[in-house]
């Protein structure tokens, strides 16, 4: 067949200009950015302003002088370097401690065959709805070296002969341990959903090779992890610092000092106002740090395809059977359960029935009342506080969750936006974690009483404030679960024809879920019991059970105090219970 | 007549397709990555055309740019510079500005990991591109009658990873084909299935492309797959397109060291050019076997320093009759290994210090250690730059 | 003759005297009336702090009882966010609606002393008799909060238990058996009379006692009445009261000095119902107020005129030193505390 030139059309090109056209994509992209540094920078401004201002006996923006002053005062306080040791030595100690053993649990519930290994995963996550207020009395009954119920049944079980310890929770080491028990429920949430998804072919490989299922966990399976573990271990290292839980319960009486203690002191000692001043330089110095890590953090996961876990070729990974480590495995994690979820739970249900508290005996049983409870069932106010802390849960569980999935997905697949614009998100919607509570609060109200978005007073503004605050850990989680996905799953849609939306409805989105449901189970617990940012924004109509319990607990009414925290711990569990089991449901079929 | 030679082989490559037309035109493509360690050029101005109902395959090592081509191609990346053209419309140009989104470009791909969607049944994951452009009752007969076409049919409601490797290839496929897209896009679909079943889908593929008639753009490393499948080959090496051409002459008549050496076994042994040896296209090269008469490649500028190339299976062995050269070409060896491969025997020729691998049939095949002469005809020997 | 006349004077002169008593106290109470009768117009007082809603529950039945017509709005809520919001709405242009602010301890509200947003009043002392007015009549007093050593009787006898601050540095004491509250302002307040010096000593000296040191005062009595520890310091008498009514194995003992703070309640300049206010502010502080909040709370004046409860009976009987929050005192306390904090890591 011959064919001449002149029949051979030229081919018509049909140009089709491009840069500007406002796709669904770029505009929730410029949304996103935009929402979240708004978000993160009024607080994050109030700090760093705030760090320049005299502030003693003044709020921050009461005066107009600027002055070095705070960070001076940092830098040249003979407590400074001990101060910083200590948190160093602490924090490194607490993570120790705490991540392995998330990592550990995490990988026995998701990744073998360990008996009752569904029930464990949900009961893990319980010590996080007990508000830290209230288990402050259950940790001092239960580890005081002379007296406590833990150090009283370790005597007996090795049978000790001294009348004290053998764990003396008073030091450093005895910080370390209660901290890191405390990091493992959200720490083995951020870690679970990661080692769920894992693609097993890649641990077949292993397995053929000859390798048992140890050495196949250590070279395969947890390198792989390795964005989700450092976005962890990041996240918790700032959490660690700025917390002042543990440090608030036993760091006083082990004269040990560390940064939040030095916050602490400058934000709540009850002499008229805070030191906004010196509280944020010293937070300034933790988003510093927060920096750094998020800089080694990038170095370490850039390329990330090679994390792609979630490939579409398999999904479900296999149970690893543990043979005779079988009961070993479950007796560990039952007793993990029984110290860290059991006992101070107990303690609390114990204080609940007890006009004041009192180790178990024969004058304290006959003290039991039980009116605690039916106090609270016919009081109209508790139910209003329920209310209301269930609406702030919702709001910011589901904004938070919102949020992070679109920072994710803009960080990790970078799409034609680019690695600065990702790293800006990655880094920007982290940073909330360094601003002391307090901070945010007073952020809000400096800035809201002003707005003209009419939120002051009301349960919306405590909501954003802890979607501010909440972010941080959402989008570490979201990262973590959206690199599994192999970006090649969304490219499919899209060679399908599918728009940028539909691809993340019908793709993405369900691939996420079981993430999802963890960062929006984490932000709902969280947002039941956070007191700092409530105490400093409500009002008499926006009472939580968290204020409410706090008003109790400082008015001498323990019993009351420990009846609500039950109940919000009742309802937090169930909470919790039921994502877990949507998650395994959702596990089976899909 | 000029714009099919340039296609170098005329109708036969179209497998006789009613019309000529070129399908994807891709004008100097260059994408460059930002490296661990500064920037990677992964295509250096990249130009080919695919003609309509061709099976053109993008053939080379790892890291030659040939999957970032495609997914060029597929919208997936945007290169810097350059142009692509895909029946008649610009979906690239990087001096008109132009792009237009992977979703717009009516393309079907198949990924190398498949990306089935593994929450999805095959049934919802085929139905997928349809989505919205087609009534319930249509979408359930066009995703029927592709799962038929598969065989995948009694697997409709399966869940994707459910299903043996070789089931999920084809899903992907029937994805990828059941919008009825003009163009098809195969990033080494074959690669992770075991040798039986890469065999077996190899037909099938080639079968339903032309059946189906629909232009496809084939990335492969392996060169068997490559010869088997295409109408024409683009050699790819370094984020450059060496050579096109149709399998049979690139395969016979490279015009490039590197793709006589990637699409099958070659000698190669060290020569000196000597002079012009008669007709235009052929030199006269002193080698360690010997004076040996080849053509010149098109890589070939002159100079001294030269290799001389042939395949094994060119390898005559000559009785042990002492006449000498009758044309040249002729060298002596000792046998160092004879394999034997079941079509064929893989021999070991030593000469010297160059060792040789030839074909031979099993049936004339050498004992080892026995001295052998051969030729290897001058038509089949060809001179690289050295 | 002469009986008749000296009973006539004596009757006259009584007479006089309680005529003249009742036209004080009657003008006294005119006083309150009209006080009452602009109250009951505004109808409505918003109170701030961190009293306790049954508090005013009872006072509401109480008022309403003998002054109606006023409406108790409260937000229970610790005194130091409040005090930012107000600030801060202020500076905005947007005063806060509260027209009280309480506070655990007068201390917490000398910012807004500084910044001279409180309404004095002179009635309070005038008319309806209470000593407790400070700051130029800006605070009255709403009840006092003692601060004794506490300790747990079952596991130490009233005889054995530390009688004076300096008691608290005996050897036997040391390991574990004393809590301590971390914010240390029976310390601070001490120094105030013994100078930062001895203060700072002291603290030094029990220190080294190993004493457990938590924040938070109801968790340092709840250890005291768990048998956690012997002695507490930083604790509130009423509250060890409280848990002794209930069955607690729990008691005091008053040292010399005694520190004693203040809670008080000022009226902001720009409340909204400020006659109310002043009214609600002022009735609180009389013994029927006193005594509405003593049944409720256990909490009421301690020292000082209008006095009652188990507390100051104690007191009375033992009548030691009493240092005394009042905002003379103030800038000392803050001065000492910031000190101390530091042995327990603040930085400045």
């Amino acid at each position: 067949m011959s064919v001449t030139p002149s029949a051979i059309a030229k081919p018509e090109i049909r140009w089709r200009p491009f840069a500007r056209r406002l796709s669904a994509r770029s505009l929730i992209f410029a949304l996103t950015i935009a929402v979240v540094s708004y978000l993160v920078l009024v607080p994050l401004f109030m700090l760093l302003y705030a760090s320049v201002k005299s502030t003693e006996d003044k709020l921050p923006f009461e005066t107009t002088a600027m002055t070095l002053g705070n960070y001076a005062a940092v830098l040249t306080s003979p407590a400074t370097l001990p101060i910083f040791l200590d948190t160093l030595i602490f924090t490194a100690g607490s993570l120790a401690i705490g991540l392995p053993l998330a990592i550990l649990l995490a990988w026995l519930v998701e990744r073998t065959a360990m008996p009752a290994r569904s029930w464990i995963g949900s009961l893990i996550l319980v010590p996080m709805t007990v508000p830290s207020l209230l288990s402050a009395i259950a940790w001092i009954q239960l580890l005081d070296p002379r007296n406590g119920w833990i150090n009283i049944l370790l005597r007996a079980v090795l049978h000790f002969s001294e009348d004290s310890g053998p764990l003396d929770v008073y030091t450093l080491s005895g910080m370390c341990f209660v901290q890191g028990l405390r990091l493992v429920p959200s720490a083995y949430l951020m870690i679970a959903a990661s080692f769920r998804a894992m693609d097993p072919s890649l641990e077949e490989q292993s397995a053929m090779a000859g390798r048992n299922a140890a050495q196949t966990t250590l070279r395969i399976t947890l390198p792989i992890l390795r964005p989700a573990l450092l976005a962890a271990l990041i996240y918790f290292v700032i959490v660690v610092i700025e917390s002042f839980d543990i440090p608030g319960l036993l760091g006083f009486t082990a004269r040990i000092r560390v940064l939040s203690t030095a916050i602490y002191w400058a934000t709540h000692s009850e002499v008229g106002l805070p030191d906004y001043g010196l509280a944020s330089a010293l937070g300034a110095i933790i988003l510093g740090v927060a920096l750094l890590l998020m800089w080694g953090y990038h170095r370490l996961t850039a390329h990330q395809e090679r994390f792609a876990t979630i490939t579409g070729k398999g999904y479900r990974p296999r149970q690893i059977d543990l043979g005779r480590w079988k009961m070993a495995a479950t007796a560990f994690c039952a007793a993990y359960i029984f110290i860290a979820v059991l006992l101070p739970f107990l303690m609390l249900l114990w204080t609940s029935v007890q006009p004041f508290y009192a180790p178990p005996s024969a004058d304290s049983l006959a003290r039991v009342t039980f009116d605690g409870y039916v106090k609270i069932w016919s009081d109209g106010s508790v139910a209003r506080a329920l209310r209301n802390t269930m609406i702030l849960a919702l709001a910011a569980s589901v904004a938070t969750l919102v949020l992070a999935i679109l920072v994710s997905w803009f960080v990790v697949r970078r799409g034609r936006s680019g690695a600065a614009a990702a790293k800006y998100l990655a880094t920007v919607s982290f940073l909330p974690q360094c601003v002391p509570s307090i901070v945010i609060g007073l952020a809000f109200i400096f800035v809201y009483v002003r707005f003209p978005l009419p939120i002051y007073g009301t349960l919306w503004i405590i909501a954003l404030a802890m979607t501010t605050r909440y972010l941080a850990y959402g989008s570490r989680a979201a990262t973590a679960a959206l690199v599994q996905v192999h970006g090649e799953l969304e490219e499919a849609s899209q060679m399908a024809g599918a728009p940028w939306l539909r691809t993340l409805r019908r793709v993405t989105v369900p691939l996420l879920a079981p993430a999802m449901i963890n960062v929006f189970l984490w932000v709902a617990v969280h947002a039941m019991q956070e007191l700092s940012m409530a105490l400093m924004l409500y009002n008499p109509d926006t009472v939580v059970v968290s204020t409410m319990i706090w008003s109790m607990w400082q008015n001498g009414r323990t019993a009351d105090a420990a009846v609500l925290g039950v109940v919000l711990i009742a309802l937090s569990a169930l909470l919790l219970l039921g994502g877990q089991w949507v998650a395994y449901l959702r596990r089976t079929d899909g | 007549m000029q714009e099919e030679e340039k296609f170098a082989g005329g109708t036969s490559a179209l497998h006789g397709h009613g019309d000529f037309r070129i399908m994807i035109s891709v004008k100097d493509l260059v994408k460059v990555f930002a490296g661990a360690r500064g920037e990677v050029r992964a295509l250096r101005g990249v130009s080919f055309d695919v003609a309509k109902g061709e099976l053109f395959t993008l053939l080379g090592p790892s890291g030659c740019g040939k999957t970032t081509t495609l997914r060029c191609i597929a919208g997936l990346e945007q290169p810097v510079a350059g142009e692509i053209v895909i029946d008649d419309r610009a979906v690239f140009s990087a001096r008109g500005g132009a792009f237009v989104p992977p979703e717009e470009r009516h393309i079907g791909m198949v990924f190398q990991s498949y990306a089935i969607w593994p929450h999805m049944t095959v049934f919802q994951n085929v139905a997928y591109p349809l989505a919205g452009s087609a009534s319930r009752a249509e979408i359930r007969e066009r995703v029927g009658s592709i799962l038929d076409r598969l065989s995948l049919g009694p697997l409709a409601d399966r869940l994707a990873p459910n299903l043996s490797g070789g089931q999920q290839q084809r899903v992907a496929l029937a994805r990828a084909l059941v919008a009825q897209p003009r163009v098809l896009l195969l990033d080494e679909p074959l690669s992770n299935l075991d040798a039986k079943l890469r065999e077996q889908m190899r037909f099938e593929l080639k079968s339903l492309q032309e059946s189906f008639g629909i232009t496809a753009v084939y990335v492969t490393h392996d060169q068997e797959e490559a010869l088997a499948l295409s109408d024409r080959i683009a050699v790819m090496h370094d984020g450059a397109l060496l050579e096109v051409g149709r399998p049979a002459e690139l395969y016979a008549r490279p015009a490039h060291r590197i793709t006589a050496d990637f699409l099958g076994a070659a000698n190669f042994v060290p020569a000196r050019a000597a002079a012009d040896a008669g007709a235009a296209a052929e030199l006269l090269v002193e080698s360690a076997l010997g004076r040996f008469v080849a053509r010149r490649s098109a890589e070939w500028t002159g100079g001294e320093a030269a290799l001389l190339f042939f395949r094994p299976e060119n390898i005559e062995l000559m009785d042990d009759r002492p006449t000498g050269g009758n044309g040249g070409n002729c060298a002596a060896a000792a046998v160092e290994r004879v394999t034997f491969l079941g079509a064929a025997a893989d021999v070991i020729l030593r000469c010297g210090a160059i060792a040789l691998r030839a074909r031979i049939h099993p049936a004339q095949a050498p004992a080892a250690g026995r001295q052998v002469k051969f030729r290897v005809a001058p038509e089949s020997c060809i001179v690289f730059p050295g | 003759m002469k009986s008749f006349q000296h009973a006539a004077i004596a009757g006259l002169l009584s007479l006089f005297i309680l005529g003249s008593a009742n036209a004080q106290d009657k003008s006294k109470s005119d006083a309150i009336v009209q006080l009452y009768n602009a109250a009951k117009k505004e109808g409505r007082v918003v109170i701030w702090g961190p009293t306790d809603a049954i508090v005013y529950e009872r006072m509401q039945e109480a008022l309403d009882k003998q002054y109606p017509g006023i409406k108790i709005e409260h937000f229970e809520s610790i005194p130091e966010p409040l005090v930012q919001r107000i600030i801060a709405e202020s500076q905005a242009g947007k005063p806060a609606g509260v027209d009280i602010i309480q506070s655990g301890s007068l201390r917490a509200l000398r910012p807004l002393i500084d910044r001279d947003m409180l309404a004095p009043y002179a009635g309070w002392e005038k008319d309806f008799n209470l000593d407790a007015v400070y700051a130029n009549q800006r605070f009255v007093g709403a009840y006092n909060l003692t601060l004794p050593i506490a300790y747990n009787s079952k596991m130490i006898s009233a005889k054995d238990a530390p009688k004076s601050w300096d008691d608290l540095t005996d050897p036997k004491w040391k390991g574990k058996k004393i809590i301590i509250e971390a914010r240390l302002v029976p310390f601070a307040m001490l120094g105030t009379e013994w100078g930062k010096a001895r203060a700072t000593e002291l603290v030094k000296k029990i220190l080294t006692q190993q004493p457990i040191i938590v924040q938070g005062g109801t968790t340092v009595a709840n250890a005291l009445a768990g048998g956690q520890v012997s002695i507490a310091v930083g604790t509130y008498a009423f509250t060890i009261e409280g848990l002794k009514k209930q069955g607690a194995a729990v008691d005091w003992v008053a040292p010399s000095p005694l520190p004693v703070l203040t809670s008080a309640e000022g009226v902001l300049k720009t409340a909204a119902h400020p006659n109310a206010a002043r009214f609600f502010a002022g009735w609180m502080g009389t013994p029927e107020g006193q005594r509405i909040r003593y049944n409720a709370r256990g909490q009421s004046m301690e020292v000082g005129r209008n006095a009652i409860g188990n507390v100051a009976e104690r007191i009375k009987t033992q009548q030691p030193s009493i240092i005394l929050e009042t905002d003379k005192t103030f800038a000392s306390i803050l001065e000492i505390q910031r000190e101390l904090g530091k042995l327990l890591g603040a930085l400045r």
